[in-house]
Order: C-alpha cells, then structure tokens, then sequence
C-alpha cells in the first residue's frame, strides 16, 4: 500500500515512516501541508494519507478540505492524527472528511489495524469502481433498436435515420449486434430454385419411406 | 504495566522498543533523532516567545508535545501540553514561566535515554 505521511515533528515522522515500512508499506514522508498538497495533485499520488492535524502553514484541517474538494472517482483515505485526549480535534477533524485517527503515542498494533481497515475501503472502492466501468462499456456496446422503422412494403428495403434506404439485413448488422447469415426458405426456393426444390421433396419422400 | 501507569514513567525502554515492533535498531535511531531534534525545537519555541507570537508559541509547542508522546516522555508532554495551552489563550507570560521546567524534564528523559537505550 503507498502511504503519504505529513507530519511536522521530525520524530515522529521517522516513527511512521519506519514502522510503515516494517510493515511492508510504500511510505512518503513529508513536513508540511504545502509539500503533502504538492504531492497529492500528482496523478499517482498515494491515496491513504496519515495527516498531523495541527501544523505550521497549511495543517491537517485545511489540507483535509482542499483534498475533499478535489472531484476524483478514487478518493483518498484521510487518517488524522493527534496527540491523546485532544476530543475537540477528532470531532473537527472527522466533520471535515477525516475518514480515521490515531492519538500519540500508538502502538504499532493500532497503527496496523487502522492501515488495515483504510487499505480494506481503497480496495472496495477500487473494485467498485471497476465494476462501474465494465458496466458503462457494456452499456456503450449495447445497441438498442428501438421506435418506428420506415419499410418498403415491396421490396422491404428500409430508411435509415440519414434518409438512406438499406437492406434489411444491412440495417440489422449496423443497428445491432446480431449478426446475419443468409440462407433461402422453402417458398422462396420453390420460386428461385424448383429443381433443387423438387429434388429437397424427393429425398425427403424416399427418407419417410425408408423408414416406415 | 498499564499503559496509563507506564505513561507516567519519565522513559520506559522496554515499552519504547515494543512500540518499535521490537526493532531495537529503529529504536535508537528515532531515541538519538528525539534528542538532536528536540533541543533545536526548544530553541525555536524560546525564539517564537522573543517575539511574542502566541500562535507560533502555540504550533511549536503543539510540535514538541506530540514528540513527546510518541516518547511516551510524560511528564515532558504535560509541560509542552502547558505552555500550548499558554500559546492558546495568549498567555506568554506562564509559557516563559515553564520554559526551566520543560528543560529540565528534557534534561531527566535525556539522562534516562543514554543510560537505558543508547
């Protein structure tokens, strides 16, 4: 999992980063707001952020909103983090679009389990997100036939929505998915072919015969 | 030992390195960052207080409380804790007051840090 760490305090930040990477995580560990915002506009930024809540400059609150306004299918996993007993924050912090926080010190077990449950959420939204997307392309290759088709009553050619006549056959393939094989049914065989006809009859006559 | 009871140890080394998923190496590394970085953090506070700038006093604090806690140095948190609070409700006067008490908590952990982890 790429993890962006944005935390001020040096010790803090090499803490993170040092248990993250323990635990097998891709971290990015940054000082400031301005730096994360800088990172977090990048195409492939990473989407799970652990964010200090009060910073020099840009802190966690502002940074939240600005990543929150951001219109991206993907969204980011916000975990903030404060230091213990700091309720006010938490409540702030979670109005604002923090989906998560941890209070200092952790243990690395309630960092893992919180790493854990946000990378669980990415990976829902990742496969809903894909789900939504196989959908709008089947939707795309879906042609649908619908409403008053104009057809000659004699040669049963019909007009397409440009004005053109087409052969049936021609207007079904470009219209639709289904695709034509041609092949003649007994009437018109009777008309086109009699010879083949009368020899389909005859085979047909001998086969009943055979087998009564 | 309860996290609360181990919270008002001046350092524990033991839970330190537990809370480094056992990483003796980690351990140090972030004990030796801790004391290189917070006695310049110090400085920078007494130069927000110079100026009078109760925000700054405020964030810088703020900054060292959280280093604090992830020492687990509590008794070193609660003074940090204290002058931000001070920053907050600009009142620069307590937080000058506390400035002695900060420094000689440091001074506690850092002889404990040298004696138990480095």
């Amino acid at each position: 999992m790429r993890i962006l760490v944005v935390e001020d305090d040096l010790s803090t930040r090499k803490t993170l980063f040092g248990l993250l990477q323990k635990c097998g995580h891709d971290t990015n560990a940054v000082a400031s707001g301005e730096e994360a915002w800088e990172l977090i506009r990048q195409p492939d930024a990473p989407r799970l952020i652990l964010l200090d809540w009060l910073m020099p400059g840009l802190d966690g609150i502002h940074l939240c909103k600005k990543v929150r306004s951001i219109d991206k299918e993907d969204p980011y996993y916000i975990i903030m983090l404060t230091v213990k007993d700091n309720k006010k924050d938490i409540v702030e912090g979670l109005n604002t679009g923090a989906d998560d926080y941890i209070t200092k010190p952790f243990y690395p077990e309630e960092l893992r389990a919180r790493i854990n449950a946000g990378q669980r959420i990415i990976e829902m939204q990742n496969r809903l997100r894909n789900r939504a997307i196989d959908l709008q392309d089947s939707l795309d290759h879906i042609k649908i036939l619908q409403g008053i088709l104009p057809i000659c009553s004699f040669c049963k050619k019909v007009r397409d929505d440009k004005n053109y006549w087409q052969q049936v056959d021609d207007y079904i393939e470009t219209h639709t998915e289904a695709q034509i094989t041609h092949s003649i049914c007994p009437e018109c065989m009777e008309i086109h072919y009699p010879e083949i006809a009368e020899r389909i009859r005859r085979r047909k006559a001998e086969e009943k015969t055979d087998s009564d | 030992m309860s996290f609360e009871a181990r919270d008002r140890a001046v350092f524990d080394p033991d839970d330190f390195i537990e809370r480094m998923m056992g990483d003796l190496a980690l351990a140090q590394s972030i004990a030796e960052t801790f004391l290189i970085d917070i006695h310049r953090q110090i400085d920078v506070l007494k130069e927000k207080l110079d100026k009078d700038d109760s925000r700054a006093v405020e964030l810088q604090s703020h900054c060292i409380n959280g280093a604090a806690a992830i020492m687990a140095a509590e008794k070193f948190r609660e003074v940090a804790s204290a002058i931000e609070k001070a920053g907050r409700i600009d009142n620069l006067r307590i937080a000058v007051a506390l400035i002695p008490e900060l420094e000689r908590e440091l001074a506690v952990i850092e002889k404990e840090m040298r004696q138990t982890l480095l």
